[in-house]
């Protein structure tokens, strides 16, 4: 048994080659090769398929400059105070406070459902960026940026319920406004490739904030 | 989370000022591969070449690989 035996870096190992070779993302030669054959396939149709017929919120990449901006432009009104029970991956420090999406990861079991014995319940995950002084105060180092992977039903504000399929509508609106034109990605495209050049649908979107469900006041401000 | 630079330092390694930090508090949803940064006077080497350089820090994240001169 290649298990058993095998290290625990050469399990992450070959579970990921026996992942992408049976869900053809690569096939065996290309492994042994080191590098690409053919051209490559897309995650996107896979991830819709999970979340059913909902599509994440539009995404953006914000240029560097964008971010401190963003923030103060789309800070939203005042939080949820939520105080989970059981297992969340909400992280404390992160609740209540306002971060930027910058990529979406798919859709993904939520483990907010699974820990309590209500099914697997497939969420968008996203990656929400912090700055530190959103999240440590006024006198934290400015050089330093926070990500945290948030699930969307822990996320609110920018996060429209229900209006993720209109997002060609309120994405032109916003272009119309916006200070920071950004580059949106299509879900599912990696993002070594969202960054540069890459349009969905051809329009610009604004920075969309999200706050997180909060417990109120970070006690360590 | 709150204080990266503090744990850099703890590993020996003091990046500049102006360098920016990101931390990824990440869940076992996502996985992360760490890249080393090519140090400069590389271009062009082989893979064996550069396979030199790499430490064990510099695959964790605690570290950078060696400068061509470092290497002997």
């Amino acid at each position: 048994l290649d298990y058993l035996g095998s290290s625990y870096y050469r399990r992450w190992m070959l579970a990921m080659e026996r992942n992408v070779t049976e869900r053809g993302y690569a096939s065996a030669e290309e492994l042994k090769a080191g590098h690409a054959q053919t051209p490559g396939k897309s995650p996107a149709a896979q991830a819709h398929h999970r979340c059913g017929r909902r599509r994440p919120v539009a995404l953006v990449v914000l240029p560097a400059a964008a971010g401190p901006a963003a923030l103060q432009a789309g800070r939203p009104r005042a939080d949820q105070n939520i105080h989970p029970a059981t297992h969340t991956r909400l992280p404390r420090y992160a609740r209540g406070k306002l971060g930027v999406v910058e990529s979406c990861h798919g859709c993904h079991m939520y483990p907010d459902s699974v820990a309590t014995d209500r099914g697997d319940n497939p969420q968008w995950l996203y990656t929400v960026v912090f700055t530190s002084q959103e999240l440590w105060g006024a006198d934290a180092d400015p050089t330093i940026k926070i990500s945290i992977d948030a699930f969307e039903p822990l996320s609110r504000s920018g996060l429209s319920p229900h209006g993720h399929h209109r997002s060609r509508r309120r994405a032109t609106r916003h272009a119309g406004r916006s200070q920071h034109p950004v580059r949106c990605r299509r879900p599912g495209v990696p993002r070594a490739m969202g960054g540069a050049g890459l349009r969905a649908d051809a329009f610009t979107l604004r920075p969309r904030a999200v706050r997180l469900a909060g417990m109120g006041r970070d006690p360590r401000r | 989370v709150k204080d990266p630079r503090g744990v850099l330092n703890d590993f020996g390694i003091a990046l500049p000022k102006d360098t920016e930090v990101r931390v990824w508090d990440s869940t076992a949803e996502t996985r992360f591969i760490v890249l080393p940064m090519r140090p400069a006077g590389t271009e062009g080497w082989s893979e064996d070449k550069l396979a030199d350089l790499v430490t064990r820090d510099s695959m964790i994240g605690t570290g950078l690989p060696l400068n061509p001169g470092e290497v002997k």
